[in-house]
């Protein structure tokens, strides 16, 4: 009935919608909102809120203060390196848990987006327990006002120490805080001066980090207090009124438009001129639901390659496997051979995107890992007759159409549901969202 | 490029040991190092060889123009200066003491130097430069990498160009093609599908966009190269090449190169990134590869 009714563009649009915006379908999803048409799909990714009831066996991740190094050489030394790698390792787990088995998977979808925009990675940081802080500050603003967004990140103890602001000091500033902050964070390059950083590097002065919890302090003895000219404006300035005074440009909405149209729609296309204005009071939301209601997933130009972990995790949905259930350590290992660990991107400008993902380096790990989940994961709905094979499993992934070429690589599996379930999750329409 | 099926046997064999049992069975850069010396490109044939560092470098505290007055002016409290310094290499150049090994390769006229590589009014952005430098145009109109563009006039073939590491950098992206790249781990034919899915899956389609061509290219270029590794006779010591370079051409003399310009294995694992899950890496600059039997 479904196939008769909707068109490849219905199909189209609908695979776009789940795949880009909730991590992809859940069994029998796709079909479902196929039937419901595309105005009920928008509205359905869209759904989010307090209560997730695919979250209530997830729980909360408490993590421990391991406080300073301990003296190396030592059996203290070995029990605290052992703590960071399991923290570490449960802080990931329990995140793609999170992703997998949210019901309304919008606010880890945002949550995912955000991490990206203020990238900072444990490989410096070092400790998971301020990545963790930060991390339920992006969860808890995900959706929210991207102005309390910034100032939470600008006193954000995980990024200020993977961009050295506390050795930003009045009498030797460190700029790199503040130039991230304009450049990769708010305003986008090109819209403020080498004077704008070396002032607002001034305002950021004054704040101490405490390495092992992420506590952010503030010392007004260390802090400069004199008027600064940052952005055409002269006022005295702290962190937070930084931040507030960049988020005021015009120049923010727009490069907030273009980083979520560049992971969400394409990383090749540009935004229509108009979308800005959905986040002209910097409510999130507000631009999640114009991108969402817009036309961009009918235009066949805006395909988008799926992050390793956004393949992941919707491989994991489709055939409801739990992550953390999966050999945590083989599955870290495929995921950092693929080039993305959540918590430890590459640098402070994120994730790439697009044909940086579409590397046979990549690729061998994820037919590993596709090995993995197929593995564990429930194929009786690939119980059907051959003849019916391909369109039950694109239904089932949420693909418009597979091409003639994969649906006779497919068939060439046989019988085996396994096999033929490994491909299609490492088949080029699986790898792109098309 | 189905001459290199794997046999219903083997599959089994694999198969039955579990995901990770191909470790057992597994092929490395050194395979296809052995593969490429068994067919070695024509004598004096130019192989270029990449290494990036993404990161800052100080070049002035590298190559220290130590004669310069304004070097010890304008950054008085960090210039270099007598035992800081290398013997000179010019009258007014020498290299910071830390690079013994690049000073005697520069005495043997191995090594050569560009001073002050940047671009006119620099707006000191990092991810401005590494566009630059990657894109090789200064505008940001051109998106494709300079290795790239030169990629896109050369009949395909997955050994032209690789890059070893899990993401392919904007330098290797053409517009028409792109480099393969392959992982500094083991290389190891994916099991099970593999057999029978996989070449097939490499093959273009007519309706495929130009991402789903491009995925379509890597399981070729994958398959392809894993072909060539199991195709390796013997065994040759090659290099340990640190994650993230980038090289063109493989070949044995290639990798030899990349070894001796990259120092010892121990201060290569000083500059890798930590990462917790780095005790897993396998041991493989000193093991030899295990190789398939036929």
């Amino acid at each position: 009935v479904v196939r008769a009714t909707a068109t490849y563009t219905q199909r189209l649009a609908t695979a776009r919608l789940l795949h880009r915006f909730n991590f992809g379908p859940t069994p029998g999803q796709y079909t479902e909102f196929l039937q419901r048409g595309l105005e009920a799909t928008q509205t359905a990714v869209l759904e989010h809120g307090p209560v997730d009831p695919g979250l209530d066996s997830v729980g909360e991740l408490t993590l421990p203060d391991l406080g300073p190094y301990p003296v190396s050489g030592t059996p203290a030394w070995t029990a605290f390196w052992n703590s960071i790698y399991g923290g570490s390792n449960d802080m990931d787990t329990w995140w793609l848990d999170r992703m997998t088995l949210a019901t309304y998977p919008l606010n880890e979808r945002m949550t995912w987006f955000w991490h990206g925009h203020f990238a900072t990675a444990i490989s410096k940081v070092v400790y998971p327990l301020p990545m963790l802080v930060q991390n339920e500050s992006q969860r808890s603003l995900a959706l929210g006002n991207f102005r309390d967004l910034a100032r939470e990140m600008v006193l954000d103890g995980a990024l200020n120490f993977w961009l050295d602001n506390e050795m930003n000091y009045s009498y030797s500033p460190n700029e790199n805080l503040a130039r991230e902050f304009m450049e990769l964070f708010t305003l986008g390059v090109g819209t403020f001066s080498q004077h704008d950083v070396t002032a607002a590097a001034l305002a950021l002065t004054g704040y101490d980090t405490v390495q092992w919890t992420g506590e952010v302090t503030f010392d007004a003895k260390g802090h400069y207090s004199d008027p600064l000219h940052i952005l055409g404006t002269t006022a005295r300035r702290d962190a937070p009124s930084f931040a507030a005074l960049a988020v005021s440009q015009h120049e923010n909405a727009r490069f907030i438009t273009d980083r979520m149209w560049y992971r969400f729609v394409s990383s090749t296309t540009t935004p229509p001129p108009d979308l800005m204005a959905s986040f002209k009071d910097r409510n999130i939301a507000e631009l999640v639901t114009a991108l969402v209601r817009s036309k961009a997933w009918t235009n066949p130009a805006n395909s988008l390659v799926k992050s390793p972990v956004e393949w992941f995790v919707g491989a994991c949905r489709a055939l409801r496997v739990r992550p953390s259930t999966l050999n945590v350590t083989n599955l870290l290992w495929d995921l950092s051979q693929m080039g993305q660990v959540p918590f430890d991107p590459p640098n402070v400008g994120g994730w790439p995107a697009g044909q940086a993902w579409l590397s046979g380096a990549a690729l061998q790990y994820k037919f590993e890992t596709a090995q993995m989940i197929v593995a564990a994961g429930d194929l009786s709905p690939l119980s059907v007759p051959a003849s019916q094979k391909m369109q039950v499993l694109a239904d089932w992934l949420g693909i418009p159409e597979w091409s003639r070429r994969t649906s006779t690589s497919l068939l060439a599996a046989g019988s085996d549901s396994s096999e033929l379930m490994v491909a299609a999750l490492c088949a080029p329409e699986f790898l792109v969202s098309a | 490029m189905n001459d290199c099926l794997i046999d219903r046997r083997r599959f089994i064999q694999w198969a039955g040991a579990g995901v990770f049992a191909a470790m057992t069975t597994q092929l490395s850069l050194e395979s296809l190092a052995s593969a490429a010396s068994a067919t070695p490109l024509s004598a004096g044939t130019p192989i270029l060889v990449i290494v990036t560092l993404y990161g800052g470098n100080d070049g002035l505290n590298t190559v220290v123009p130590f004669t310069d007055p304004n070097y010890h002016s304008s950054r008085s409290n960090i210039a270099l200066s007598g035992s800081q310094l290398l013997s000179p290499i010019s009258d007014t150049l020498a290299f910071n003491s830390s690079m013994p090994q690049i000073n005697t390769l520069y005495g043997q006229n191995k090594v050569a130097i560009v001073q002050g590589v940047s671009y006119p009014n620099p707006n000191l952005s990092h991810f401005s430069s590494m566009s630059i430098w990657q894109s090789g145009s200064l505008t940001g109109a051109v998106t494709s990498g300079w290795i790239g563009r030169w990629l896109d006039r050369q009949p395909h073939n997955p050994f032209t160009a690789i890059g070893v590491g899990s993401t392919v950098p904007p330098l290797l992206v053409g517009d028409k093609s792109v480099a393969s790249m392959v992982d500094l781990g083991p290389l190891w034919p994916p099991s099970g599908v593999g057999s029978t899915i996989l070449p097939r899956l490499g093959n273009p389609s007519s309706s495929d966009v130009a991402l789903e061509a491009a995925a379509a290219t890597s399981i070729s270029d994958l398959y392809s190269t894993w072909c060539a590794a199991r195709s390796a006779g013997q065994h040759v010591t090659v290099g340990f090449v640190y994650q993230r370079a980038t090289l063109a051409r493989v070949d044995t003399h290639q990798r030899e190169r990349a070894h001796s310009g990259m120092g010892s294995e121990s201060e290569l694992l000083r500059h890798a990134r930590w990462e917790n899950w780095s005790i897993k890496m396998p041991s493989w600059p000193n093991s030899t590869p295990r190789l398939v039997p036929s």
